[in-house]
């Protein structure tokens, strides 16, 4: 006999903060949703690649556009399907973005992105580049996506063909996948969803704050308190670094009910 | 950092196959003070005539690998480099005894943070404060299916076609270019359970049959789910296993 857990429904509770950094633009994008009994709950998150204004464009168009698929379809597909679509739909947006821009000479735009749908006690996720998901649950952090770094995919690359590793690093941070690209293939995608417990948080982070805070760092400001307050919180601590040089900053928080 | 001790158990069962075509170990328990350790789970290739030689070559090598490995190595290198050699061991097989083929699920734990790698079918799974987070991802023709299809650039019909669940990597393939694994380490406290299954075990029983199982301690538990699996007395069940790699906390 198996003893399940009823599925007693848990409305999640959301924050985010942005903040620009030392850059003249603001090239991340984000949104959350309400929660909807029927739709749950999204967070899309997008950061531009591009000149600086066209980065911006694309990342508010993929953001816009996944907001806009999530809020007129009723979920009748899984959750990484879903995700998927949603990641899809982006990706068609950005590339008729491209198209307007090459008619106008005007260089290309993509974005790393990712989205999180949660719908009861689940979670689905797709990404494509380096916008990151953390899991922290019992104050402990675990990254749910993957990156699509060449860093990692040169390792990958040179080590299965039996060649000593050799990363240009200034080359290592480059994404190998973003929206809006030529033949995009890789987007990370889990096909079992994530089952939620109470407590539970997401953690969906622009680039900027790789390398910045330090994982204890992350956990304890993103880990405790209010969504809202804590997404303030690693924002304000990256602010009172005081770096000469800080990419744009997104965060947003998302934690399952008690 | 207090060091933690690491035990691992493991399980299986052949189901209704005429052989045993998985194959789990871990590398010497006595050296994980100082190297961590490292436990693998294959699973050769159904209907292949070899597969049960392909998944001991390939267990084997990833543990002779970690064994052989100057300490200067990353796990992230020490687990890319087993998997080359055991391409390499299972193409030697194939030249000897046809096609054959097996996946591979990897975790090495060392200095309290755990690397994992799969190729295949295969699956890790982190038990944390008792509920189950898939870490793997599955590596077959639904999976790239599924992808077209969200970008429309396949119907949705697609996903109804058969043969779905055939492997899109595995170790002894051709051209062998398909990794997964997780990004970066990832940091294992006390308490965290960390399992690698075939796909006998989760294809017959659910996430929350695994975790009513994993609250039971150590062997008891790889014990539970396999018979689990073996009492749904499934017709074709497949070769079933699973390994368990408990994070404890260490004497001083």
């Amino acid at each position: 006999m198996v003893i399940q857990q009823p599925e007693l429904l848990q409305v999640p509770r959301a924050g985010s903060a942005q903040w620009r950094g030392t850059r003249r633009e603001q090239n991340d994008a984000m949104f959350l949703s309400d929660y909807d009994p029927a739709r749950g709950m999204l967070i899309a998150l997008a950061d531009g690649i591009g000149l600086e204004a066209d980065a911006g464009n694309a990342a508010r168009a993929a953001v816009e556009a996944i907001r806009n698929d999530f809020l007129r379809k009723e979920p009748m597909e899984s959750l990484h399907r879903q995700t998927l679509r949603l990641i899809g739909t982006a990706h068609a947006a950005i590339r008729g973005l491209n198209d307007r821009n090459e008619a106008e000479g005007l260089p290309p735009v993509g974005a790393a992105a990712a989205c999180l749908v949660i719908r009861g006690r689940r979670a689905g996720f797709s990404s494509a580049g380096n916008v990151r998901l953390f899991l922290i649950r019992g104050g402990r952090m675990l990254q749910l996506n993957r990156d699509h770094l060449l860093s990692l995919e040169a390792e990958e690359r040179d080590i299965l063909s039996g060649e000593a590793p050799d990363i240009d690093p200034e080359w290592a941070k480059r994404v190998t996948a973003f929206i809006g690209m030529d033949g995009l293939q890789k987007v990370d995608c889990q096909q079992t969803p994530v089952f939620l417990i109470p407590r539970d948080r997401i953690l969906v982070m622009s680039s900027g704050l790789y390398g910045v805070l330090s994982e204890e760092e992350i956990i304890e400001l993103a880990g405790n308190g209010p969504p809202q307050q804590a997404a303030e919180a690693v924002i304000g601590r990256v602010r009172s670094l005081g770096l000469l040089s800080q990419s744009n900053i997104s965060v947003a928080l998302v934690q399952m009910g008690q | 950092m207090q060091p933690m001790e690491y035990r691992m158990y493991a399980a299986m069962a052949v189901g209704s196959r005429q052989e045993q075509q998985d194959a789990v170990n871990s590398s010497f328990p006595e050296l994980q003070r100082d190297l961590g350790i490292l436990c693998v789970l294959s699973d050769g290739m159904g209907g292949l005539a070899a597969g049960s030689r392909a998944s001991q070559a390939v267990v084997q090598t990833m543990v002779s690998t970690f064994h052989r490995s100057p300490i200067t190595d990353t796990p992230e290198q020490i687990l890319l480099r087993g998997c080359c050699f055991a391409q390499e061991a299972v193409l030697r097989i194939r030249e000897e005894a046809g096609e054959t083929g097996a996946t591979v699920v990897a975790v090495l734990i060392r200095d309290n943070r755990c690397s994992f790698l799969s190729i295949g079918d295969s699956r890790i799974y982190l038990c944390r404060d008792r509920a189950l987070i898939q870490l793997t991802r599955d590596q077959n023709k639904r999976s790239r299916v599924e992808r077209q299809v969200g970008f429309g650039r396949l119907p949705e019909e697609a996903l109804t076609e058969n043969g779905l669940e055939a492997l899109s990597a595995y170790i002894g393939m051709d051209g062998l270019v398909q990794v997964d694994r997780g990004s970066h380490s990832f940091a294992v406290y006390p308490g965290d359970r960390i399992v690698l299954v075939s796909d006998g075990v989760y294809d017959t029983i659910t996430e929350p049959e695994m975790a009513e199982a994993l609250l039971l301690p150590g062997q008891q538990a790889v014990n539970a789910m396999i018979s689990r699996v073996m009492s749904k007395h499934l017709p074709g069940q497949d070769n079933c296993s699973a390994a368990l790699v408990d994070c404890l906390a260490g004497a001083d």
